[in-house]
């Protein structure tokens, strides 16, 4: 279950990952923090961007489960008023950035490309988490979401960083998991330990 | 993606003015020019990529007029000529840039517009190609694999293309270019109000001209 260092390091080159992952208790957003952490090579810095879930809850799981030094975290919690401000205030650590209408993803993606250059400009090698695409699609159409992750991703390209997107297979059919798949350089299949390049890497 | 030529309408009311900025915009795209409200709408089909207003066009406020551009539903870029960096009666979704009156800065904004304007076009075209591709197997033969091959080249093609307007966009402009407005074909209480009556108050009846060496 998850995507094991080994696995994660067959798609060091790519640069946007679609993370395939039931979101089933925490089980997605462990997923993601652990394509994170396999991630081999230098990673500065974790920007989380919460759709599915709250930014407490992203950070309370990344204290948890990190060993050694953690890495510093910068949560950009995409709120759309379902969640109160309490639970981002009561989050045990890292910045905490609000976001606060879902269907807004030219506000959203100038926000995450704002931390994301901050990071760059002290040569910080980013790592990002999207938690969650499936959530995202909650808002917004196909159409909309695609042109999102394309350009994010080239963002994400432009500083060297890796972006994963974790997509819920159980919530979308195979068409849309698909079109997605083919916006990304490569997929991670969690629950099957599969990954793999395409996009011509 | 930026070699491509671009179509770009110029409206003003002074037509010596207008075909001035026209003629230094021919080297690098086709030019329509319009020199009044009615000819500007009428000269707005899907092929426009950018559209350049001098505030003075109409004889009444701008945002009524620009209201009527979006309106049209042909996706473009628009480009306000003013002297002040803000257009306080027209809607900010509904303008892209503000320019100075000024040969080479009108260059240099059309020019980053139309970047702009291939990249939304682009990124639409991408998606739709990926939703066809997403129909293909991979195992496929005959002509299905065929379609498949063209289909995946097509999509090299598309990544290359938008990968150089994306090299031309700065981060901040390049999520608005993708993503803003939401849906400029939605009509929306202002652009109601944007009728012909408020669009209509032209200055001359000149119609607009096309250079069509695109």
């Amino acid at each position: 279950m998850g995507t094991g260092t080994d696995r994660a390091s067959e798609i060091d080159g790519a640069t946007t990952v679609l993370l395939l992952a039931p979101n089933v208790q925490d089980r997605s957003m462990d997923a993601c923090a652990r394509a994170l952490r396999g991630r081999s090579g230098r990673l500065d810095r974790v920007v989380a961007v919460t759709v599915t879930g709250s930014a407490a809850d992203w950070l309370s799981m990344w204290d948890r489960t990190s060993t050694g030094e953690p890495k510093p975290v910068t949560c950009v919690d995409v709120d759309g008023d379902t969640r109160s401000a309490a639970s981002v205030s009561s989050a045990p650590s890292g910045a905490v950035e609000r976001v606060s209408d879902p269907t807004d993803l030219e506000s959203l993606g100038r926000r995450i490309s704002d931390v994301v250059q901050r990071a760059d400009e002290t040569d910080d090698r980013v790592g990002i988490a999207i938690h969650s695409l499936t959530g995202m699609l909650q808002h917004v159409d196909d159409q909309t979401a695609f042109k999102f992750v394309y350009t994010l991703g080239e963002v994400i390209r432009r500083v060297e960083g890796t972006a994963f997107f974790h997509l819920d297979p159980a919530a979308h059919d195979q068409e849309t998991i698909e079109t997605f798949r083919i916006v990304c350089d490569a997929v991670v299949h969690a629950d099957r330990g599969r990954s793999g390049f395409h996009r011509g890497q | 993606m930026t070699s491509a030529r671009y179509l770009v309408v110029v409206a003003g009311a002074e037509p010596a003015t207008t075909d001035a900025l026209a003629t230094a915009l021919r080297d690098d795209g086709t030019v329509r020019t319009a020199y009044s409200t009615d000819a500007l709408l009428e000269s707005l089909d899907a092929e426009v990529d950018v559209v350049v207003v001098d505030s003075d066009l109409p004889d009444g406020p701008l945002g009524p007029l620009l209201a009527a551009v979006r309106e049209h539903d042909h996706d473009c870029q628009v480009g306000v000529l003013a002297e002040h960096a803000a257009v306080p009666e027209a809607r900010s979704d509904d303008v892209d840039a503000v320019v100075r009156r000024d040969e080479s800065a009108v260059r240099e904004s059309v020019e980053w517009l139309a970047t702009r304007a291939r990249y939304r076009q682009r990124l639409d075209e991408y998606y739709e190609l990926a939703e066809e591709r997403a129909t293909l197997s991979d195992e496929s033969d005959g002509e299905e694999r065929k379609r498949l091959d063209r289909v995946e080249r097509q999509l090299d093609a598309l990544r290359r293309d938008l990968a150089a307007g994306f090299r031309r966009l700065d981060d901040e402009s390049v999520f608005d270019a993708a993503l803003s407005p939401r849906d400029r074909s939605l009509e929306s209480d202002d652009a109601d109000d944007a009728d012909s009556d408020d669009a209509d108050d032209a200055g001359s009846e000149d119609a607009g001209s096309e250079d069509d060496d695109r």
